[in-house]
């Protein structure tokens, strides 16, 4: 979530400035290397949870080429808003269409702006190259993003929307800028609540690779599916973006981050502070919101103040993950055990730290003979939540492979995994963060850590034939075998749209109260219609400044929620 | 002595007596459902014929059920066709006029309704291929010009579902070489005279493959056959000797004829209610036109 405080600081990455991102980045091996997979040849795959850094090194990789004469022609764009075109699945014949078109235009246009950088002269030629107006593709990428039914312009633009014309357009913008070749930075680009979008999306980035264009793409970890036609392994390379906390340069390039991002950081004690680098557990936002949250909570004493954040912080990531069950209801059960299972995950290393307070265990391994297809999207969910960190499998022999996990280094801390008793808990932490890794992680058996009874309930909450009432049989029914009838989909968008305005952060109770009074009960309700900002003035003492400043929130959550 | 006859290299026997007229519902389909309805109910007792096997949530159908399935499919897409071209030709006044100096056979013409006539002209038709739709659209609807690119696409996908069916027609599922080099060479050479063997998921796609197909053909000659009774800059259509009021209630009783023809009650999702879809007709259409674009 952005919250800014006083000072104007910025967690998110997307929020920040260019100057901001300019002078606020450190550079080290670790970043470095990102870096140079972002600029280098062939299509890349850059993997983390949110909140790792990816749109900052994706959004750094573009800056810093604008200014080189060497470096690619490198455009950003975001696709974060993809979940606003998910009810054209349900309407439309050519939705796919229609998304294919909306990827390219925005192509288009993130290229047009980084032109815009580097040579102003050269207004709308990425357009000109593939004879649309620009103003229709703006009203296009408007219109669907916006769910306004298409015009007959808006398919004739989608039409003329092709890779191949797409590519010899942005080739045209190297040329003028005399770059030798172009790096497309495809940031939010894990669209894993729509896979019919994700199997075409990925398909437009294979094609859309060349000898002189190199796609970069950012997704989380635990998808591993792209589609029929998209192999991660043999179109290109993964580079994981997600910084370990067992790595050698963990403190110093989190110390780094903060010197430059948040410099009153250096008033914390030491032990406290380093208590928060691993608390954050290799993500910046986290650690950045952590230090926020230490200046600005109440005066208690440093070791309750440190427990509480630390707490919050946990908590807050596990409602992220819950959260998940209310955009795809079908996950509901799978959640929830993965919520077990990751609290029994804790508990077993909880009790391998006390037995052995020489060494720090991080590491379940768990034998890979003992997932099933939907035991291992539970442990994936919970990877893409990053709750957990899947590390590189291990093996023991033939058929004894053992996948590995590391749970939240937060959470382990929340529960005391490392520091037994009371008091100095900080200084504990440090000290047994301190010590040298386990050699070998702690073995369990799925079925020990999860009761085998729960692991055999696991199932996704399908709803019914909404027809005839009779149970699906599978995710993938498409029609009712009871009384052939048509099964709907279920739409994240449409649950969005059906929140209360309850939900939404940030809006003073009497905006609540009266955008209700004025018969507006949910989201969709308001967004329906054809001017959203003329309904809220119509509220008595609200003008321009508030009606703006109230859809600037609704419009976060709602992207919040799809993202 | 010779035993066997070289005539009767297989063997054979005395024809059945069938009585093919008895083999017919003596009872009427209900004429009431919209074209459209009657093809979701034709396709939701296919749709139960198949997925009782995914029950045992065993993926693999009898052989041949695919075939069959499939030539099912097809078989109500046809009809749907049929329907809805026959229909208009009693509807429309301008496909009335297209296809008034069109052939009827004796036949038909002797023992058939008069409402039921325009069905019989359209016997020399298919509609399994896109020319055949294109060619019945043309001629007896007057439906002419360059489709909006979603029915163009839609009428791309059904054809590859009719190459399929070519196949199950004419050479019991197993794949040709024409149809292969439709359905493009590259990927379909080195299955050469493979059988069609879906899965019980593949003719689920199928299905919703032609569903989306047949809806987006409904909602295109609807949105055709409407608009074109407008009268545009004070000049009336060519071929309708009435025109539209603009007040719901003198427009209602001819407006309905259209809606019952093209809209669903039988569809999970159902259309619209008559007077929102007339709404909508009179903004986009009506005499104080606001632009549009």
């Amino acid at each position: 979530m952005a919250v800014s405080s006083e000072s104007g600081f910025e967690e998110r990455a997307d929020q920040l400035t260019d100057e901001e991102l300019q002078n606020g980045t450190i550079v080290v091996d670790h970043f470095d290397e990102v870096q140079r997979s972002l600029l280098s040849r062939g299509l890349v795959l850059i993997v983390g949870p949110r909140g790792c850094g990816k749109t900052h090194m994706m959004r750094y990789a573009e800056l810093d080429c604008r200014t080189k004469q060497t470096a690619p022609f490198a455009p950003y764009v975001s696709f974060n808003r993809y979940l606003r075109l998910e009810p054209l699945l349900g309407a439309r014949s050519d939705a796919i269409q229609l998304f294919h078109g909306w990827v390219l235009g925005r192509i288009l246009v993130a290229a047009q702006e980084t032109l815009d950088h580097i040579d102003n002269s050269q207004a709308n030629l990425l357009c000109e190259k593939v004879n649309i107006a620009a103003s229709d593709l703006t009203t296009y990428l408007d219109h669907v993003e916006r769910g306004i039914p298409p015009t007959e312009t808006d398919e004739q633009t989608a039409e003329a929307l092709t890779i191949s014309g797409v590519s010899d357009a942005l080739r045209a913008a190297a040329a003028v800028t005399k770059r030798k070749r172009i790096v497309i930075l495809l940031d939010d680009a894990a669209l894993t609540l729509t896979p019919e979008f994700l199997v075409e999306f990925f398909d437009i980035v294979r094609v859309l690779k060349a000898s002189d264009i190199s796609p970069k793409a950012s997704v989380y970890p635990g998808t591993t599916e792209y589609g029929p036609r998209f192999h991660a392994d043999h179109e290109g390379r993964s580079v994981p973006v997600w910084l370990s906390v067992n790595d050698n340069n963990y403190m110093q390039i989190m110390r780094d981050i903060a010197r430059n991002r948040y410099p009153e950081a250096n008033s914390i004690g030491e032990p406290e502070h380093q208590a928060l680098m691993y608390a954050a557990f290799g993500v910046p936002r986290a650690y950045l919101t952590m230090l926020r949250q230490w200046k600005t909570s109440p005066k208690t004493t440093e070791q309750a103040k440190l427990n509480r954040i630390i707490q919050e912080h946990r908590d807050a990531r596990v409602a992220e993950y819950r959260s998940l069950a209310l955009k795809l209801p079908k996950l509901a059960t799978v959640i929830n055990v993965g919520e077990e299972l990751l609290i029994s995950m804790i508990e077993a290393l909880r009790d391998a730290n006390y037995d052995d307070p020489r060494s720090r265990q991080l590491l379940i391994a768990i034998p890979l003979s003992n997932f099933v297809p939907m035991t291992r999207r539970m442990v994936n969910l919970l990877v893409e939540a990053g709750l957990i960190r899947e590390e590189p499998e291990i093996s023991h022999g033939p058929d004894r492979k053992y996948i590995r996990l590391g749970p939240h280094v937060g959470a382990l801390l929340a529960a005391r995994a490392f520091s037994l008793g009371r008091g100095g808990g900080a200084r504990r932490i440090t000290e047994a963060m301190a010590r040298p890794l386990a050699k070998h992680p702690v073995r369990r058996a799925l079925n020990k850590l999860v009761p085998p009874e729960t692991l055999m309930g696991l199932r996704l909450d399908l709803p019914p034939c909404q027809a005839c009432g009779t149970e699906r049989l599978s995710d993938e029914q498409r029609f009712c075998h009871s009384c052939g009838k048509k099964l709907l989909s279920d739409s994240v968008y449409s649950r969005c749209m059906k929140l209360p305005f309850a939900d939404v952060p940030g809006l003073t109770s009497r905006m609540r109260q009266k955008i209700v009074e004025q018969g507006f009960n949910s989201i969709g309700d308001l967004m329906g219609v054809q001017d959203p900002g003329t309904e809220l003035r119509k509220i008595w003492q609200v003008g321009e400044l508030r009606s703006r400043d109230a859809l600037a929130k609704i419009d976060l959550y709602i992207d919040e929620f799809l993202s | 002595m010779i035993s066997v006859d070289y005539n009767l290299i297989t063997t054979t026997q005395a024809f059945p007596n069938i009585t093919t007229q008895n083999m017919f519902s003596s009872v009427a389909a209900d004429t009431s459902l919209s074209p459209v309805d009657t093809f979701l109910e034709d396709t939701d007792e296919i749709n139960k014929l198949y997925l009782s096997y995914a029950i045992n949530s065993t993926d693999d159908l009898p052989k041949g059920l695919g075939a069959m399935v499939l030539l099912g499919y097809t078989s109500a897409v046809e009809s749907y066709f049929r329907s809805v071209v026959r229909r208009l030709v009693n509807l429309d006044d301008v496909a009335k006029r297209k296809a008034e100096p069109m052939t009827l056979s004796l036949g038909a013409a002797l023992h058939h309704k008069a409402g039921m006539m325009p069905e019989a002209i359209l016997e020399g038709y298919s509609f399994t291929s896109e020319q055949n739709i294109d060619e019945a659209l043309k001629n007896v609807l007057d439906i002419k010009g360059t489709k909006p690119e979603r029915v163009a696409l839609a009428l791309r996908e059904y054809s590859r579902i009719c190459e399929i069916r070519h196949c199950c027609v004419h050479r019991f599922g197993r794949l040709g070489s024409r149809n292969a080099i439709k359905l493009g060479l590259s990927d379909h050479s080195t299955i050469l005279e493979r059988p069609f063997a879906p899965t019980v998921t593949d003719l689920q796609e199928i299905a919703d493959l032609l569903r989306t197909f047949v809806k987006t053909m409904n909602n295109f000659i609807f949105a055709n056959i409407i608009s074109r009774t407008v009268k545009r800059g004070g000049v009336m259509n060519d071929g309708y000797s009435w025109t539209w009021v603009w007040l719901w209630s003198r427009d209602r009783h001819k407006f309905k004829k259209y809606y019952d023809l093209f809209a669903s009650t039988k569809d999970v999702t159902p259309s619209p209610i008559i007077r929102e879809v007339y709404d909508s007709f009179l903004a986009l259409n009506g005499p104080t036109v606001r632009s549009t674009k």
